[in-house]
């Protein structure tokens, strides 16, 4: 049962449609950038004065940010979602491995999202409410330090992971050129260290490294986006791809189907 | 090579990364619980002299546990999916979910680090105070409602792992069995009807902990077992590379009959 559904989920996948894919994943790669980069500085007020929730405010240039965020978070999402039809075929693990780092990442950043949105919220209703303002300045500084590590683990962190997934399957599958993939796995572990020796607090010794690797994963990133978006995916591959799993669902419905059939009266 | 072709040495390790993944969560979660102490049971935490060091190790353990919650679902996936696909997916679900409640409460105590160290600017103590309880709170709660998917996990994976066989059945079954009374305990819990020390909570937790530390045991040390149907149709499926497509079927439907007597 599980084996008849599977092998139509994978069996036709028409190759302009690959096109399409390529075209999605890679317009929403671009979107995380041109969407994320603004937000650090239009959540500059909110994040940079700790006492911004008692002061006059600029919260729908806050708010703005904090939207942008969200759109940053869901676009992650998104590429992952768009690219996996395809990077399945390379690699079933990988693949939703990175559907679901990015999920997780998504996750992190929408409590960043929420906290900030709470102060702007604290701050129009903070002095009517008759609340005492140092209260009112710990609780701000609380929800803006719930966004800061949001963006060590979220952003700061997942990126590493996200390289080596697709950057695994897009290096073994030749969807890209492996110049691409392959700055993102030489950034990733380097990325990895230095997101943990951050999250530790040791902040110190991490500078050189991630001068070195922050460069790699921007890079791997953006060209990752730029290429999908412009050249698509490498035709061999995608004939590579394509051909590969068509024979494999013409083995699977002529050897499988049978068991399936066993399995499902020994289960009954 | 895509997935619908898993050879039987891929099968082995990929028992082996979730076996070594489910006893991560062990190894990382519950050092945490001790290293994060002094600021979940100190309510003055936020204004103490400080354990930062000891706090922040644990909160990321404590995400070392949320990522390997995931990669346990991922590495299974495509394995066990061939048995269910729609229960595979509910389980690779019901893990991120449980690991996006968990890194909240990781940011919850990060953030109480964060205030106490420079010593936040221009607040009264009592407010910090405040202001730090209200974040442990938060991250009481995750600790309910994340590691409370363990019930959900159970029965989702257990239900694969039970029909699909590739672990003896004396594993899932624990699980099965857990399941339910760990989720009763846990809305118990959530409506304040339950507390965390007592016999309903424990009835519920001792299954559910044996079934998968076992579960992660024999993946990490035995791999799938080797009757299983799925196994055998891998097998199957490695064989009809070089073989006859039409002399495969008619032995691997008598291995699945055999198998499942």
């Amino acid at each position: 049962m599980a084996i008849t559904s599977q092998t139509t989920a994978t069996k036709r996948l028409p190759t302009d449609s690959w096109r399409k894919l390529a075209l999605a994943g890679g317009v929403l790669y671009l979107i995380t950038f041109l969407a994320s980069i603004p937000a650090v500085f239009l959540l500059g007020p909110v994040l940079t004065n700790p006492f911004y929730i008692v002061s006059a405010g600029a919260d729908s240039q806050v708010l703005l940010g904090a939207f942008l965020d969200l759109v940053t978070a869901l676009a992650g999402i998104g590429t992952a979602v768009a690219l996996y039809p395809v990077i399945k075929r390379q690699s079933g693990a990988a693949s939703i491995g990175f559907v679901t780092t990015r999920m997780f990442e998504g996750a992190v950043i929408v409590i960043g999202v929420v906290s900030l949105i709470a102060v702007v919220n604290l701050r129009q209703a903070g002095a009517a409410a008759g609340t005492d303002a140092s209260a009112l300045v710990a609780v701000g500084q609380g929800l803006v330090a719930v966004r800061d590590v949001t963006f060590l683990v979220g952003p700061g962190l997942m990126p590493g992971l996200n390289a080596l997934m697709l950057g695994y399957v897009l290096y073994r599958s030749r969807l890209v050129p492996r110049i691409i993939p392959a700055m993102g796995l030489i950034g990733a572990p380097l990325f990895l260290v230095s997101a943990t020796l951050s999250i530790l607090g040791v902040n110190e010794q991490v500078s050189v490294l991630s001068g070195i690797a922050l460069p790699l994963i921007f890079f791997w990133e953006l060209s990752v986006g730029l290429w999908l978006t412009f050249k698509g995916f490498r035709p061999s591959a995608v004939a590579a791809l394509a051909s590969d799993s068509g024979n494999e669902v013409v083995s699977a419905t002529g050897v499988l189907s049978p068991i399936a059939v066993a399995t499902q009266a020994g289960a009954a | 090579m895509a997935m619908t072709s898993v050879p039987m040495d891929s099968m082995r390790k990929t028992a082996l990364v979730a076996g070594v993944l489910y006893l991560i969560t062990f190894l990382a979660s519950i050092p945490a619980v001790f290293l994060l102490g002094p600021v979940l049971n100190d309510p003055n935490y936020i204004i103490s002299a400080g354990a930062d060091r000891q706090v922040t190790l644990g909160a990321f353990l404590d995400l070392i546990n949320a990522l390997a919650c995931i990669g346990t679902a991922v590495a299974l996936f495509s394995v066990v999916k061939r048995q269910h696909e729609g229960l595979a997916l509910g389980f690779v679900t019901t893990r991120l979910f449980e690991a996006a409640v968990i890194v909240i409460g990781i940011v919850s105590i990060l953030s109480i680090v964060t205030l106490r160290q420079p010593g936040a600017t221009g607040v009264e103590a009592t407010s910090l105070v405040i202001t730090g309880q209200a974040l442990v709170a938060v991250r009481d709660w995750t600790f309910i409602l994340g590691p409370g998917m363990a019930g959900l996990n159970a029965l989702l994976l257990g239900t694969l792992m039970y029909r699909s066989r590739l672990v003896p059945r004396i594993i899932p079954t624990l699980g099965l069995i857990g399941a339910p009374i760990f989720i009763s305990s846990q809305i118990g819990l959530i409506f304040g009807i339950n507390e965390v020390t007592s016999l309903w909570s424990a009835i519920g937790l001792v299954p559910i902990f044996l079934w998968e530390l076992f579960l992660g045991l024999w993946m990490t040390f035995k791999g799938f077992k080797r009757s299983a149907p799925l196994m055998v149709e891998a097998a199957a499926e490695a064989g009809s590379l070089d073989r006859s497509a039409t002399a495969i079927p008619s032995r691997t439907v008598v291995a699945t009959e055999e198998g499942a007597a």
